[in-house]
């Protein structure tokens, strides 16, 4: 009789080198593993805990932040490790975000700087502020003594300046072509400049009112937004060189961001609370809301994946949302931060930057329980596995109720229910108005169409 | 700016000098204005045309420079614009063409203007009258001395061959229709920009639809490739760079060992006078004799190996033959001789004082010694023996007496045993003598004579019954105190068996003449039978007493029975009769069969009371009915069981108990209205019996109202309507959103992802995050696939 004998060779387990982990021999035999949904619920259940145990999005702020409020960062697209940010005060700060220093200071205006971008290619960067001028910065702080403190900011104005334009009214707001030398001042008019002419090129105003924020988008290059005064969206095409359409809004826009994944999307944080996602092609109606702040949101960008939106708001508080639901998955905040003026993913979607009147500029995680350490793959397989989990039972009401639970500033909490009371009471009455009206005389209004009061070129429905 | 070109112009135009007009004899309109009537004549005619020329062109430089820079001005100034726009818009026509032919048009209209001259001052000449000036002179109201100019005056002096190339004078040209407002123009601008840019927008989408629905995106999503440049890759330039290297490389050089032309020639010489096939020719070859000569390497190996003699001898043997053969048959008579030649090798080899010992004895002498000598002797004499069997071997008789040559040996054996023992004692302590050698060779010894027996009793006998006791225990016998497991075992024993019991059927018939046979046969076969019943019957009392009683209807005979149960009440009555019949024949048969056991010792054959059984059972109501007498022990049986049953279930009423069961249920889970009203609280003194009004009725919520139960129209159900709150824990409140139906979202909860339910792939690709992104490297916006 032959007899089989269990054999294992030492090759197949002894690992090879001693930094290798040894791999663990599996018996699949299913006798040995019942109960594999209820385990496996289990196993959701004690990630999710832990992900809520291990939550610390706060990692620190840079530097010493500013004097005055920040009201505007810029990420150099290059890198992902630096970013400008202006203040207040006239002064813009140039950071290294890996140790966390300021690499150049200057005293670029007098008033607010309101309007911030780093160039593309050549380590430059642009400011504008209320004092009618633009100025092009070099970071190369080699090419000048760069060697001063903040105190000497004020006395030696000139270094490192490369270049200024003197324009005709205030600026607000500035944004630089993905790759072209071209940029886009608001303000009074919405122009367009080029970096190596003194006057703009040209004027694409459509309308009398300011114009606050203007942006590139980043993928088809050509095509800029705007947000005026007048609660208007404005897009204009540079290659034809005019305003194309318009949408009218029932409050001010305060903020725009392309989707640099999907070129004809992008979001709006609005005052009216919420953020709003757009199809470029069709402006009757936004493709999505994003409801939760208890405040207008003064800023909004996408995360370079497209899959994210970060949203900072007068609340005090920073929103992450998920591009398509419509509620945050995670809300940031201190107790020292104050109003959020802006709020910027870095170039690898890892971290997110906030400026506030507080006047320090902070880093965030984007996903609050990750760590940047390196992961063994076993470690890595077995947060993944969790992630699909989690996934998998989040529908389940125990593990989402503890992957929802945040702890919220009392403010914000009371402010929340506040507006859920105010919002159902007026449901109600319009609910109430339509029942005693004639049928079909009050129609109900979508709410991604309810802030919208109309656009400029009709679309062919 | 422009005006400041218009008015350099003059100048200008003095360099280019192809005016017949003296420039200087230019006067503007105003100045004429004030000059008097006879300085008028003279100037007259020059300027009163040329000079309106003169400002027009300006005019119209001022207009085409600035259009293109003026763009973002116009905004500003709009209203201004729009006021001058329709005067230059008549101007623009001229002011194009004049543009165009100036260089010869300026000669042209100077013969046009001295023409015109000349045609004006006739009339003048003739007559002359006093012109009194009746109206004031102004801007809107030129002195004009009586002579007034008009456009036909002017027309007739034109020659007719200049006039086709005038534009003003084209009668077929039409006006262009006036431009759109400005702000109507810029609308219509964007809606058309607008639909553009959508249009050049919309080509994302693939790429947009592609990337949402991906599995997995991956980040940066188009990665530079990098190649690794290993140490094969990187190739060294000949270029010597350190000191020693270029030593080297020049006393090389000088004793001419280094040449690298011929090197390089050389082999590319070889390799460029191959063809492909020459090539794939020769390497085939080379392949080929490599492989031959690796196979004879390993047979040469295999075969040293082998440590046997005897292959060594045949194959020693064979290659003489092949050698005699090679050599050719030429002397036939060679075969005795080699015969002879053989036999003596044999007998030198079989030379049984070539052993250790003989030679020992040999050797020292002891050979005289007369115990020595016969030993040797006897060695000698098996030697013999054996050599003689060998070639009765070699003969090829391999007859009959086989046998009888073993036995004669054992018998011979059997003689010399003690002799053999005594030579072996005198052998002294070999491997022979250990204790375990020689119990191996007793035991053989044994089996063999045990054989020889058996076979000697089947010649004699022709009784088969102990071989077949002995082939049955083959297996046993084999597997000494190991019991047997495998299903092939038994399988095998089952083969054996078979084969056996042909093997004795075919004796059997083999015998079948010789009465005696018969009988003993018969004799036989009854025995077994009985054996066998016998250890049946045991088997079955002894199934009896473990059996619990009321199970005794699921067992054996229950189950053949259950193919004749099938005849009821409702069954058809061609079944009954059929199954009626069946029961009379079958009852015949069991008569029948009765008085044969009886006769035959009263043999029990099992499945014969098995079938009386079955039968009886299928139709215990018309047995009744029919024959009193019935098979009474086994109907007994069955009385008895039913019985049994009764008693055991008896008072139990289950329905009604469920019923009462189910009503309480539904008075517990309904709601409730408890009467908390005080006895006497709010009353005057000595309690009235009247019925209060108000009474205080507290209303308790049940679990289910009465009438919204489940099980309200379902007869034998009870349904349990208690939410079980440790069960809500683990229950989804409602379909979630991107799931369709229920059955949907279970079935995408049913496939575990752990790695102790799925493979590793499985596992890996179904934890695969949708977003991967890799630390520290930049994501660049989406870059369009089709730019």
């Amino acid at each position: 009789m032959k007899i089989k004998t269990i054999s294992r060779s030492a090759d197949q387990y002894v690992p090879v080198r001693n930094t290798q982990e040894s791999s663990l021999p599996r018996n699949l035999n299913p006798a040995l593993h019942p109960f594999e949904r209820a385990r496996e619920y289990t196993k959701a259940v004690t990630a999710t805990k832990l992900e809520r145990m291990f939550a610390q999005p706060f990692i620190g702020q840079l530097g010493d932040g500013h004097r005055d409020g920040v009201y505007c960062i810029a990420k150099n697209f290059g890198t992902t490790n630096q970013v400008a940010s202006g203040s207040g005060d006239g002064i813009i700060k140039y950071w290294d975000m890996t140790s966390r220093q300021e690499t150049v200071t200057f005293k670029a205006h007098y008033g607010l700087v309101t309007g911030l971008s780093v160039t593309p290619g050549k380590t430059h960067m642009l400011s504008c502020g209320d004092d009618k001028y633009i100025k092009l910065w070099s970071v190369n702080y080699n090419e000048f003594d760069a060697g001063f403190g903040e105190e000497d900011v004020y006395d030696k104005k000139s270094q490192g300046l490369v270049k200024t334009f003197l324009g005709e009214h205030a600026f607000k707001g500035l944004d630089h072509h993905f790759n072209e030398d071209i940029f886009v001042t608001g303000g009074l008019s919405i122009q367009l400049w080029d970096m190596n002419r003194s006057k703009y090129v040209s004027d694409l105003s459509w309308g009398a009112d300011n114009i606050n924020t203007v942006k590139f988008n980043k993928t088809e290059t050509n095509i800029i937004a705007s947000a005026g005064s007048d609660n208007s969206i404005v897009l204009y095409d540079i290659r034809t060189n005019t305003a194309i359409q318009k949408v009218v809004t029932n409050l001010r826009t305060n903020c725009i961001s392309w989707n640099p994944m999907e070129a004809f999307n992008f979001a709006s944080g609005s005052d009216d609370h919420n953020a709003y996602l757009w199809d470029m092609r069709n402006l009757n109606k936004s493709l999505n809301v994003y409801k939760d702040h208890v405040a207008g949101i003064m800023d909004i960008d996408f995360s370079p994946t497209g899959e994210e939106l970060v949203t900072g708001s007068y609340d005090k508080t920073i929103r992450i949302f998920r591009s398509r639901e419509g509620h945050s998955r995670d809300i940031y905040h201190t107790k020292r931060m104050q109003r959020i003026f802006c709020v910027k993913y870095t170039t690898d979607a890892r971290y997110i930057l906030s400026g506030s009147d507080d006047t320090n500029v902070r880093i965030w995680r984007a996903n609050s329980s990750d760590r940047a350490g390196i992961k063994s793959s076993r470690q890595r397989a077995k947060m993944e596995y969790d992630n699909a989990l989690k996934e998998r039972f989040k529908h389940m009401p125990e593990i989402k109720r503890i992957s929802r639970h945040r702890h919220v500033p009392i403010v914000i909490k009371k402010a929340n229910e506040i507006k859920r009371v105010e919002l159902e009471s007026l449901k109600k009455r319009q609910e109430n108005d339509r029942k005693h009206s004639r049928a079909g005389s009050k129609p109900y209004v979508p709410e991604r169409q309810k802030h919208i009061r109309g656009t400029a070129i009709k679309e062919d429905k | 700016m422009r005006n400041g070109q218009g008015y350099e112009e003059s100048s200008e135009d003095e360099d280019d000098g192809y005016s017949s007009i003296d420039e200087n004899q230019l006067v503007t309109l105003s100045e004429a204005w004030d000059m008097d009537d006879k300085d008028l004549n003279t100037y007259e005619k020059s300027t009163s045309k040329n000079n309106d020329i003169v400002l027009n062109e300006d005019d119209d430089k001022w207009e085409s420079e600035s259009e293109p820079e003026s763009e973002s001005e116009e905004d500003d100034d709009e209203d201004d614009d729009n006021s001058d726009q329709e005067d230059d818009s008549e101007e623009d026509i001229f002011q194009n063409d004049s543009d165009d032919i100036e260089d010869e048009d300026d000669i042209n209209l100077a013969s046009t203007v001295s023409k015109l001259q000349s045609s004006l001052r006739k009339p003048e000449k003739e007559r002359r009258k006093l012109i009194a000036e009746t109206t004031e002179e102004n801007e809107f109201n030129l002195p004009t001395n009586g002579n007034k100019l008009s456009l036909t005056d002017m027309l007739a002096a034109v020659d007719s061959s200049i006039s086709k190339d005038a534009i003003l004078i084209d009668e077929d040209s039409k006006a262009i229709a006036a431009p759109l407002p400005k702000r109507i123009q810029q609308r219509h601008d964007r809606a058309v920009a607008y639909e553009m840019t959508k249009e050049e927008i919309s080509k994302w989408e693939d790429t947009v639809q592609k990337n949402r629905q991906a599995e997995v995106l991956k980040f940066p999503l188009n990665p530079k490739i990098k190649h690794n440049d290993s140490a094969t890759t990187f190739k060294s330039d000949n270029i010597p760079t350190t000191e020693l290297e270029t030593k080297i490389n020049n006393v090389l050089k000088e004793s001419a060992l280094i040449d690298e032309k011929k090197e390089a020639t050389f082999e590319e010489i070889a390799i460029a006078k191959m063809s492909s096939e020459e090539m794939q020719r020769r390497t085939n070859e080379l392949r080929l004799m490599r492989e031959l000569m690796f196979r004879d390497e390993k047979r040469a190996k295999r075969i040293k190996k082998i440590k046997s003699k005897q292959y060594h001898k045949i194959k020693k043997k064979e290659r003489l033959r092949n050698q005699e053969l090679v050599e050719g048959s030429d002397n036939e008579s060679e075969g005795e001789d080699h015969d002879m030649k053989r036999a003596q090798e044999r007998m030198s080899l079989k030379h049984k004082t070539q052993s250790n010992w003989a030679k020992s004895m040999i050797k020292s002498g002891l050979s005289k010694d007369a115990s020595n000598r016969s030993e040797l002797e006897e060695m000698l004499r098996q030697g013999e023996r054996l050599r003689a069997k060998q070639l009765g071997h070699e003969d090829g008789e391999q007859s009959d007496d086989n046998i009888s040559d073993i036995e004669n040996d054992y018998n011979r054996d059997r003689d010399n045993n003690e002799a053999d023992e005594a030579i072996k004692n005198k052998l002294g302590k070999g491997v022979l003598a250990m204790d375990f050698m020689k119990k191996a060779e007793e035991r053989s010894k044994q089996e063999n004579l045990q054989e020889l027996e058996e076979l000697r009793r089947l010649e004699q006998e022709g009784d088969l019954q102990s071989f077949e006791d002995s082939t049955s225990n083959v297996n046993i016998t084999i597997n000494q105190g190991r019991r047997v497991y495998t299903p092939s075992a038994s399988a095998i024993r089952e083969d054996i068996d078979q084969v056996n019991q042909q093997v004795l059927a075919e004796i059997n018939d083999d015998q079948a003449n010789s009465l005696t046979s018969k009988l003993g046969k018969k004799f036989n076969v009854v025995a077994n039978s009985e054996r066998k019943d016998k250890t049946e019957l045991s088997k079955d009392i002894i199934v009896e007493e473990d059996v619990n009683p009321w199970l005794t209807e699921s067992s054996e005979p229950s189950q053949k029975s259950n193919k004749v149960t099938t005849i009821d009440k409702e069954s058809s009555k061609l079944s009954k009769a059929a199954a009626k019949i069946a029961k009379k024949v079958s009852k015949k048969h069991n008569n029948n069969n009765n008085k044969r056991k009886n006769d035959e010792d009263q043999l029990i054959d099992i499945e014969e009371t098995l079938k009386v059984i079955t039968t009886s059972r299928g139709g215990e109501e018309d047995e009744e009915e029919e024959e009193g007498e019935g098979i009474g022990s086994n109907e007994n049986k069955m009385f008895k069981q039913k019985d049994l049953i009764k008693e055991a279930f008896a008072g139990d009423d289950v329905v009604e108990e469920f019923e009462i069961e189910k009503k309480r249920t539904i008075r517990d889970e309904d709601d409730k209205q408890e009467d908390l009203t005080l006895p006497g609280w709010g009353d005057w003194a000595g309690g009235s019996k009247k019925n209060k009004k108000r009474k205080v009725i507290k209303k308790i919520d049940g679990v289910v109202q009465k009438d919204k139960r489940k099980d309200k129209n379902l007869k034998n159900v009870i349904i349990n309507e208690k939410v079980n709150k440790k069960n809500l824990k683990y229950q989804s409140s409602g379909v979630p959103f991107p799931f369709e139906s229920r059955e949907q979202y279970e079935r995408s909860l049913r496939m575990p992802v752990g790695q102790e339910w799925t493979s590793r792939d499985t596992h890996q690709k179904m934890t695969m995050p949708r977003i991967v992104t890799k630390q520290g490297t930049v994501i660049d916006p989406l870059k369009a696939p089709f730019k």
